[in-house]
This record gives structure tokens, sequence and C-alpha cells, in this order.
């Protein structure tokens, strides 16, 4: 099994407005995003523009979260920047995440808007706000043990460096951990 | 200390280095004018090897200048070269047979086959790999200070040519980046590159953003910004463990601004042993008593 976090950078607030009072266009730009990148069938697209209408809406299924947080990620290349951050591909382990240490700071915090899932199981989503990346820019992740793996060390660099960028332009992180 | 001590870069028995060498060698003339795009590239990565082992002090090599001639002259062939060309493969077939490498799982119309899915640019799914040969290209030819011929292989390259596939592991904006060296080195700038340097420019990757910030104080000539960013991208090169700019200890990308700041003649900064260390210079590989 491999792991994957998609992040991205975004005027929280903002997005939460847009959710809120946009949400037949969000869902449109979905659909829009999907066939542009490939050749999804008209089911997928069904269910993805109704997934994106519950996702505006705060309302969820059970059984569909992984389709849900998919739809997340496509809604958020429209809404949101999105940003690679190669460490963070395709790990093969959750331990390395555990050595990166980060992921628990991304669970401390809820979006000023509604998202699919739960800390329990995966997929996840996560959240820094401006205010948390404020903070732990400031001390560099100070609160963190050391990691075991140089590699895990770098990725921690990495994203601490992209968040200093998101702090000078007041940006806030979200972060969805999936299974790939 | 050796430079491979000052950078902490864990050797693996250091003293076996002479013998390595002489693998080094045998394998060099196992891959050499094999006309398969993988043997092509190993090619340019042993040569590579070469002045990079140089640098860490794993191993004195007294011709360092001819080896990075033949580096230079491989990276012209790879870019320039019809040696993957179906009609070049069936002549060699013909008249050197021995210098194909035939497998139980590869034959010469596989041969034919794989050359053209990496190296046949005029078909859109071309999986062409560009960004180390060039890179090698550029540090081999300015290390010779062959300008024009770096400019005659950079101009192979232009702002179309996509992204390497890296299995997510290097992002756009890097590749992008290699591209307007490129673009820049050729003196083919064009609007098309323009585009690709805005695109690199935003990226949020500290570690690009530093060498951004060096390798345009370079090409600007400009040498108090220079002596600021340029340290800052070695130190982010360090403190890195795995860095697309790292070969063999040595790193690549900062050899490659050095080089364009020395062809705009800035001068090299003041630099720690440890920073000074990561980095090839004329004066590092014994070619001339300055940097």
């Amino acid at each position: 099994m491999r792991y994957s976090i998609h992040f991205f950078g975004m005027d929280a607030a903002a997005v939460a407005q847009r959710l809120r009072h946009e949400p037949d266009a969000i869902a449109e730009a979905v659909v829009a995003r999907m066939t542009a990148a490939g050749a999804p069938t008209e089911q997928d697209l069904v269910y993805s523009r109704q997934f994106a209408k519950n996702i505006c809406a705060g309302t969820f299924s059970a059984e569909d979260t992984a389709d849900e947080i998919n739809t997340l990620c496509w809604m958020c290349e429209d809404l949101a920047e999105k940003i690679d951050i190669p460490e963070f591909n395709l790990f093969r382990s959750l331990d390395y995440l555990e050595d990166i240490g980060v992921w628990p700071l991304f669970q401390l915090e809820k979006p000023p808007f509604p998202v699919p899932g739960s800390r329990e199981a995966l997929p996840q989503v996560g959240y820094l706000s401006r205010s948390a990346i404020e903070r732990h820019t400031a001390d560099e992740f100070a609160v963190l043990p050391s990691c075991n793996d140089p590699e895990a060390e770098d990725a921690r660099d990495d994203l601490l460096g992209i968040m200093e960028s998101l702090r000078d332009d007041q940006l806030d992180l979200l972060a969805v951990l999936v299974e790939v | 200390m050796k430079n491979y001590e000052l950078l902490g870069v864990d050797a693996n028995s250091p003293e076996e280095f002479e013998e390595r060498l002489q693998d080094l060698d045998a394998e060099r003339c196992d891959v050499e004018g094999c006309p398969l795009w993988t043997y092509r590239i190993r090619l340019i990565q042993i040569l590579l090897n070469y002045p990079c082992w140089k640098q860490m002090g794993y191993v004195e090599i007294s011709d360092v200048a001819q080896r990075l001639e033949d580096g230079y002259n491989a990276v012209l062939d790879y870019f320039r070269g019809d040696w993957w060309t179906e009609g070049n493969i069936r002549h060699v077939e013909l008249e050197s047979p021995e210098l194909l490498p035939i497998k139980p799982w590869l034959n010469v119309d596989a041969i034919i086959k794989d050359n053209a899915q990496h190296m046949d640019r005029s078909s859109p799914s071309c999986m062409f790999q560009w960004y180390e040969p060039l890179r090698s290209g550029i540090i081999f030819g300015g290390l010779l200070e062959k300008w024009d011929d770096v400019a005659h292989i950079c101009s192979a390259l232009d702002a179309d040519v996509p992204p390497e596939y890296s299995a997510g592991t290097i992002i756009d904006e890097y590749f992008h980046y290699y591209l307007c060296v490129a673009g820049k080195l050729s003196g083919q700038w064009d609007a098309g590159f323009e585009k690709l340097l805005e695109s690199a420019k935003k990226c949020r990757q500290k570690r690009l953003r530093d060498l951004l910030a060096a390798w345009e104080a370079a090409v600007a000539g400009d040498q108090a910004a220079f002596d600021k960013a340029f340290p800052a991208a070695i130190k982010s090169f360090i403190k890195r463990k795995d860095d697309p700019s790292e070969h063999m200890g040595a790193a690549l990308d900062e050899t490659v601004i050095w080089l364009i700041a020395k062809r705009a003649g800035l001068s090299f900064p003041e630099l720690s042993d440890k920073l000074n260390a990561a980095v090839m210079t004329c004066k590092s590989l014994g070619l001339d008593t300055a940097p």
C-alpha cells in the first residue's frame, strides 16, 4: 500500500464563503476539471457533481468517504493552490509519516468549512490555519521530536519551507491523506 | 580533510576507490558505443563520476580534462546524434553487432522500439530524458569553458519540452527551471521560457527558490546578490539527505550556477571549507588556478 498527502494552500475563510454561496458553480467546475483531465464516465460525473454539492452543504455519507474526499481534492484544485511536496508523495509506510511527525499537528484544528472523513480511518483531511502556520514556522516545529530517518527530516524541512511561503502570503493549508 | 569528510558523506570504504576506478573504466568500455538510450545515459553518468570523485577526494584523476571532454562529446551526441534511429541500429547490426546489447529479452527490434519511445521527440508520447544529460553537459562544457558548445547542446531544448516523469519525486517547476537555464545559455530565450520562469518563481519549495535566487543573481551578473544567494543555496543542499542536485556527494545544481556566474564575470564568494567542498570549480578539479 502506498500513501500520499495532497496539499492545498488557500484562504480558508474565502473558500468557506464560496462553498456556501456557489455550490452549483463549484460542482460544475469539478465536472469540467475531471473531463479535462481524463475520460470519466457519465456516471462518475453525476456522482461527483452530487458529492461536490454535498460537501458544500456539509452532508456526508458514511459509505462514500473515499469518493467524497476524492471530489474534495478536485474542488480544491479549483478553489485553492495545489502544492506538490515530493517527500509526501507515494510513501510506502505510515511509520514514515509518523517519523516525520507533522500529521498530528494537522489534526488539531478543523477548517472553517465542512469536510468528509473522520480522524479514525483513512482517507483523512487535515488542516493548519495561518495562525498555526505562523506558530510552527516561528519555532521550526520545536514541538516535534527528532526524526529517525534523515529523509523524514528532509520532508519536514520541505514542509516548513512551504509553510514559510504560505505565512508570507497569509494563507492556510489543507492536507488530504489518501491511500493510492 | 577530504571533501567527502567535510561534507559528512558516507563514502563506503573510501580506500577501495582505486579499485572502483578500474571498475568504472571497465564499465565505461562496456557501454561506450552502444546505441541504446539507457547505455547512452549511463555513459554520461560514468563520465560525470570522474570529476565528482576527484572533487570529493576519493581518488586522484590526472586526466580529468580529457574525461570532461569525453563527457561533453557524449552529451552532444545524446542530444544531437542520430545513433538512436532505426537506420543507424540496422547499420550497427550489420557492421558491428557486438555493440548491440542483445539479450534473450532484448532483440534488435526491441532496441529500435525502446529508442524511439525515449528519443523520437516528433512523437507526442516520447519519454525523452533530458535534464540529467543537460546538466551534465553544462558542467562538462562549463568547466572546459566551451560556452559556444554548451549553447549548442542547450539549443536542442525549447520551452515546450515536457517535464520528465519522476513518479512524483521531483516537482515540475524544477524541470521548468532547468529549461530556463538552457534557454538563457542557448541565447534562444523567448516568451515560452519567460512563462516557465514565472511558473518556477511561483513555486513554494524553498530549495528551488534558493536555487532560483542564486541563478538569477548569476545571470544578472549581480555580485552582491550572488554573494548572498549562492551560499544559501549550498547550505540548503548540504542540509538535505536526498536531493536531485546530488551526485556522488557533489552539488551539481550549484556547480552549474557557479559556472554560469563565472561566465558572467562574477567572483567566487568567500565560503567555509564545508561549503566549498560541495561545488566543483576549475580550481578544485585542478584545471586552473582560479575557481
